[in-house]
């Protein structure tokens, strides 16, 4: 008995709870470097065949993403409005953020409930499945129609689609998980809500966190689709204005700050979602 | 709440009435395809509390339905379930079940999958923190308070599993199959954890196997379940604490070979 005891966490548990050694991490983050250089490269020779309005140099995009961040003559000039790249780009972040939250919020309830009562599930699922095979798009006239300019017109995509795609997977997980290990915990002497509090809602983090990070990673595009589409502020807007003015340096500036801060979102999600789940097998 | 009514009324009650009784049970399935299967059949058994049972047959002919039904997690088609005299409305804290399956929860650690059943019936934080103590001890796993389910081995999980179990002190201990794929010493060794943990807290225990051996090795009683019934059912007279030698005797020679018998005759081979 004592034998079994000691001999604690097995080999290949121990290795994944420290992960790949320091040698192996610089070898990937050098490969990743070599590989953005690949790119910024080819980049760079295609700019030497081209027009500077068709593909600027990296070097000037590197220049305008820094001159146009706070102010932007162009943006000013055609649409009186001051600020630069920051301010709308902390627009549209805003409005993803609130997107994906509010979209989370409606589909995580919509999902327990409909993975918890049968009677719910029967009367949404079609709705759900109906709503699911709508190409988001195309709900984009109809919220514009709605909403008008307003924030939560641009919104209105990222909390569509957040809603449906987390009411799907949650309304799933919560079916898988129902079996046994509500078996196990109401033979324990659980009842329903201790059930719903320490059983399904943590069994079901992984699945929501991974819904979380495509929502989001959806919702960038969405948002800024929405923009250039009919917005008075945001990222979008100004990809928008500096395409019709053929500022394409600028343009590319917005692109890359958008993607920018698309990254370092996600990368945050992964980190917090490690954490979230590192009981998971 | 419905287990602490039964937990209530234990010390009155539990030896005037049989631990768990089935009254001419049935019980039907409705497969798919709308066919119907008579997985039990008119079957009556009484188990005294303190007993030690165990349960052999073929694969697929009742032995957890049989479980299930004890349980409370379904409701047989004809006749009725009883626990110290009551009926059986619903899976309840007074009778444990370790399944075959792992049902550790992965995202709580080790104190907290043995803390969830006193947790669940309300025990103050203080106690049940001696519960598990007292519980992660007596399976020898005081280094794993704070590890994740997955950081233990296979046998480590099952000894999670039954002191989550008994942490909860249920009255009955219901057991499919618990033991299943893990190699011969780690069996023994859980053998010894579950019996010593049986004696000290004076429970029924319906356990399932597949292995006639085991049963020599564990039970008072042997009941052999073939065909949706009961074909065989006798006590086991061996004295414990019980040694390889007991099971290799020639009386238990005798009733394995009974038993063995028994499960050919009734076609499940």
């Amino acid at each position: 008995m004592e034998a079994l005891a000691s001999h604690g966490p097995t080999q290949s548990v121990r290795r994944r709870l420290v992960g790949p050694g320091l040698p192996a991490r610089l070898l990937d983050l050098l490969l990743g470097i070599i590989g953005l250089g690949v790119i910024i490269g080819g980049w760079w020779l295609l700019s030497t065949q081209m027009q500077a309005v068709q593909l600027p140099a990296p070097d000037v995009v590197w220049d305008a993403m820094w001159s146009n961040l706070w102010e932007m003559p162009a943006l000013s000039y055609a649409t009186f409005q001051s600020g630069g790249i920051a301010d709308g780009l902390l627009y549209t972040t805003e409005n993803v953020f609130i997107g994906v939250g509010l979209g989370l919020v409606l589909g995580l309830a919509t999902g327990l409930l409909m993975g918890r009562v049968r009677l719910a599930d029967g009367l949404l699922e079609p709705v759900l499945v109906a709503l699911g095979t709508v190409p988001v798009l195309i709900m984009l006239p109809f919220i514009v129609t709605w909403f008008g300019t307003a924030r939560l017109a641009q919104t209105g995509l990222v909390i569509f689609f957040t809603f449906v795609t987390t009411a799907t997977v949650v309304r799933n997980a919560v079916g898988n998980v129902a079996g046994s290990y509500e078996q196990s915990a109401a033979a324990l002497g659980a009842p329903r809500s201790m059930v719903l509090r320490d059983v399904v809602l943590p069994a079901i983090v992984p699945e929501v966190l991974g819904a979380v990070r495509v929502c989001f990673a959806a919702g960038w595009g969405f948002e800024a689709i929405a923009e250039i589409l009919g917005a008075q502020h945001g990222i979008g807007r100004i990809i928008q204005t500096m395409g019709t003015q053929s500022a394409t340096p600028e343009l590319m500036a917005s692109v890359l700050w958008l993607a920018i801060v698309a990254v370092v979102v996600d990368g945050l999600l992964v980190l917090i979602g490690k954490w979230a789940i590192r009981w998971s097998e | 709440m419905e287990a602490g009514s039964n937990r209530g009324q234990a010390g009155a009650t539990s030896d005037e009435f049989p631990a768990i009784q089935l009254v001419d049970v049935s019980m039907d399935y409705e497969l798919e395809g709308g066919e119907t299967v008579n997985a039990l059949k008119n079957v009556s058994l009484s188990i005294e509390p303190r007993q030690f049972v165990c349960v052999v047959g073929p694969s697929g002919h009742g032995k957890s339905t049989m479980l299930n039904l004890m349980a409370g997690f379904f409701s047989p088609t004809a006749g009725q379930v009883l626990t110290h005299g009551r009926p059986v409305t619903g899976p309840g804290a007074d009778r444990g079940v370790v399944f075959q399956r792992d049902t550790l929860f992965l995202w709580k650690r080790v104190a907290d999958n043995i803390g969830f059943g006193p947790k669940a019936r309300g025990v103050p934080k203080q106690e049940r923190e001696r519960i598990v103590d007292s519980h992660l001890k007596l399976v020898g796993l005081e280094r794993f308070r704070s590890a994740w389910p997955k950081q233990l081995s296979g046998g480590m999980r099952r000894r999670v599993a039954i002191a989550a179990v008994f942490a909860n002190e249920p009255k009955v201990l219901l057991m499919d199959e618990p033991f299943v794929g893990l190699d011969y010493v780690r069996r023994a060794d859980l053998h010894e954890v579950l019996l010593e943990l049986w004696q000290r807290s004076k429970s029924t225990v319906f356990f399932i196997t597949h292995d006639v051996d085991e049963a020599l090795a564990l039970g008072d009683r042997l009941i052999v379940v073939v065909d949706g019934g009961i074909a065989h059912d006798v006590e086991l007279p061996f004295e414990r604490p019980r040694t390889p030698e007991t099971i290799s005797s020639e009386q238990a020679a005798k009733i394995r070979l009974e038993v063995l018998s028994k499960m050919h005759l009734g076609g499940g081979v």
